[in-house]
């Protein structure tokens, strides 16, 4: 695959990308509405190859969940036991499923942006050099990472709360709730408290929330 | 109190990223930066005969898009098995795989402008690459009360000093030579750590760990609900705080750490991303969970808000970057790589044993290690490609 095989792909794609920047508005609207287009793409390509990698290797994703919070639950309870020994193995074992939990997102999350690449790389072909706005005052001009990655994290944002109502995303997001109870409940330091003292930290915390309301 | 500690939290985040690119990124335009490159065959010039390679540059190295992507699925393949290490692997292909790091440091005295830009592309190619949590998943942990505040701030604030500070203080007095040779030190150290961990010493300590809180879990099934608590001894209670000792009860468990390790430890890992480009985070959540030893359930937090404010500058800093170069296709495929390698890693842990990985790693982290130490402090190559 040497430069050439790039350029060609890129002129296949560049007639598709280019016309809703050609829709007859003024030139920023313009811009503006078909680097989203383009941004809608990414985020729709990137979501859905997110979800397959997902269900893919869902399996090993609950095993290492599992064991992460099995292993920290054994630790609060070591804790609540005042074993120092069994804490300090139970929570080196909880950190070593942990950073596997951590990377595998990590890794979930880099795929989710595989098209962002190739939309920068269109887009700096096409709109390289060509100031979108300028910052006033400091007459500082933006170009068109700035409207992308704006337009991007917007609509990432945005897509993550009409996900349930998307046929094929409510399906996946259905499987990693059941996953996750699956996997069992992470007990939290507060459960250390007896329970007399919760109540009663409860009760102090609304009497303080009641005061600010009657003071503001 | 929960709404004053929210604001904190977000105006802290707010100003970290502002203090990061308070020093306006204006990356040069490439033709510019072309211009001020002296013609001519030796290295540092460019020869305007010679074929175009990386960013369209004469006599650069050209990039080629299927190592690219090979390089990528072992790193993706690292980062869904062996958790940790995609980030330095990541960093060692741009660096090494495709001959970056050395085509940028011929331009460091026919032309700064030229180093500087080759550099900042290599940067932010590595960026793309390890890009990780959101800011939901760490404003998540705060509210749940998993975070370490003051030591997540305290890591992401050295990671920023540090990515600005560690090139500013060792501006011309540290070569780009001795810099890989610190590196390569710095991979070889790395090793060797993994190799302990990968002894059947440490292996059977692992295993004996397990098992006692194997034991441990199923004594306890047995007891009854409601096991006395004394509550005297919640939470965390400082009990002598020195520069070098910090001892501590927990739930009236006394701990102790060195308060220095924090410091020192984001101050290193900074000064490694800043070299390598990397976030850091990569580095982050083996510090915190195998030096630092923090519970579980606050390193999840603490990386996260760490590797949230290393990703905000970066994604804003390069928004408002003009027209850093970049050669996005190689971004693309590697990203395409860490697909197709997700997918593999999994499949293959079943077959390849945990400890085979780490061992295929230390030897990957002697060679980078020993070849970069080498190269870096006695000018020669001891392993090839020399």
């Amino acid at each position: 695959m040497n430069m050439a095989d790039v350029d060609s792909i890129y002129l296949f794609f560049d007639t598709i990308l280019i016309s809703p920047y050609r829709i007859g508005i003024p030139s920023v609207a313009a811009f503006w509405f078909g680097t989203a287009i383009l941004a809608c793409w990414c985020i729709l390509f990137g979501e859905i190859s997110m979800s397959i990698g997902y269900l893919w290797n869902r399996k090993y994703y609950n095993g290492l969940n599992k064991e992460m919070i099995r292993m920290h639950n054994i630790s609060i309870e070591a804790i609540l036991r005042k074993d120092k020994k069994i804490f300090k193995s139970a929570n080196n074992w909880a950190n070593e499923y942990f950073g596997k939990v951590f990377f595998s997102h990590a890794a979930l999350f880099a795929i989710s942006l595989w098209p962002v690449p190739f939309a920068m790389g269109w887009l700096q072909k096409r709109f390289s050099g060509i100031d979108i706005h300028t910052i006033p005052v400091l007459n500082y001009g933006l170009e068109y990472p700035f409207v992308f990655l704006s337009a991007y994290i917007i609509l990432r944002y945005l897509f993550s709360k009409i996900r349930k109502n998307l046929p094929f995303f409510n399906r996946i997001d259905k499987i990693k709730e059941e996953d996750a109870k699956d996997s069992g409940e992470m007990k939290s330091w507060n459960d250390l408290v007896p329970k007399e003292k919760k109540e009663a930290d409860t009760q102090l915390a609304f009497e303080e929330s009641e005061g600010a309301k009657t003071a503001s | 109190m929960f709404k004053t500690r929210k604001s904190f939290f977000i105006l802290a985040v707010a100003a970290l990223a502002v203090a990061a690119f308070i020093q306006p990124a204006l990356a040069d335009r490439l033709a510019e930066a072309i211009k001020t490159v002296p013609t001519g065959t030796e290295p540092g010039q460019i020869n305007p005969e010679l074929a175009t390679g990386f960013l369209g540059i004469n006599g650069a190295p050209s990039v080629n898009l299927i190592v690219g992507f090979v390089w990528a699925i072992w790193v993706g393949w690292i980062f869904s098995t062996v958790g940790a290490f995609g980030g330095i692997m990541a960093g060692v292909g741009h660096i090494t795989i495709y001959g970056f790091g050395n085509y940028a440091s011929t331009f460091k005295k026919t032309s700064p402008i030229m180093n500087k830009l080759v550099t900042d592309s290599i940067r932010v190619s590595n960026q793309w690459l390890v890009g990780t949590s959101s800011a939901m998943s760490s404003f998540n942990y705060y509210k749940m009360g998993r975070l370490v505040l003051p030591l997540g701030l305290s890591l992401a604030v050295g990671s920023i000093a540090g990515s600005y500070l560690v090139p500013w203080l060792t501006a011309g007095k540290i070569s780009l030579k001795s810099y890989i040779g610190f590196f390569g030190l710095f991979v070889l150290f790395l090793g060797c750590y993994l190799f302990y961990q990968t002894t059947p010493r440490a292996q059977k300590g692992k295993n004996k760990a397990k098992e006692a809180a194997k034991a441990f879990e199923a004594t306890i099934k047995k007891e009854k609900e409601g096991t006395h608590v004394d509550t005297s001894s919640l939470g965390v209670k400082v009990k002598s705080f020195a520069i070098t000792k910090c001892v501590f009860t927990f739930y009236g468990v006394e701990f102790s750490f060195n308060p220095l390790i924090p410091v020192c430890g984001g101050f290193v890992i900074a000064a490694l991303a800043s070299f390598l480009g990397v976030g850091g985070g990569f580095l982050l959540v083996p510090f915190l969970t195998s030096i630092a030893g923090l519970p579980m359930y606050l390193v999840a937090g603490t990386s996260a808000l760490a590797v949230l404010v290393g990703m905000t500058t970066s994604i804003f800093t390069y928004m408002v970057v003009k027209d850093t170069p970049v050669f996005w296709p190689l971004i693309g495929v590697e990203l395409v790589g860490v697909l197709v390698g997700s997918f593999i890693g999994p499949r293959t842990s079943k077959y390849i044993p945990d400890v085979w990985l780490k061992r295929l790693f230390v030897v990957l982290a002697f060679y980078v290690g020993i070849r970069y130490a080498s190269k870096g402090f006695l000018g020669i190559s001891l392993l090839p490609p020399f």
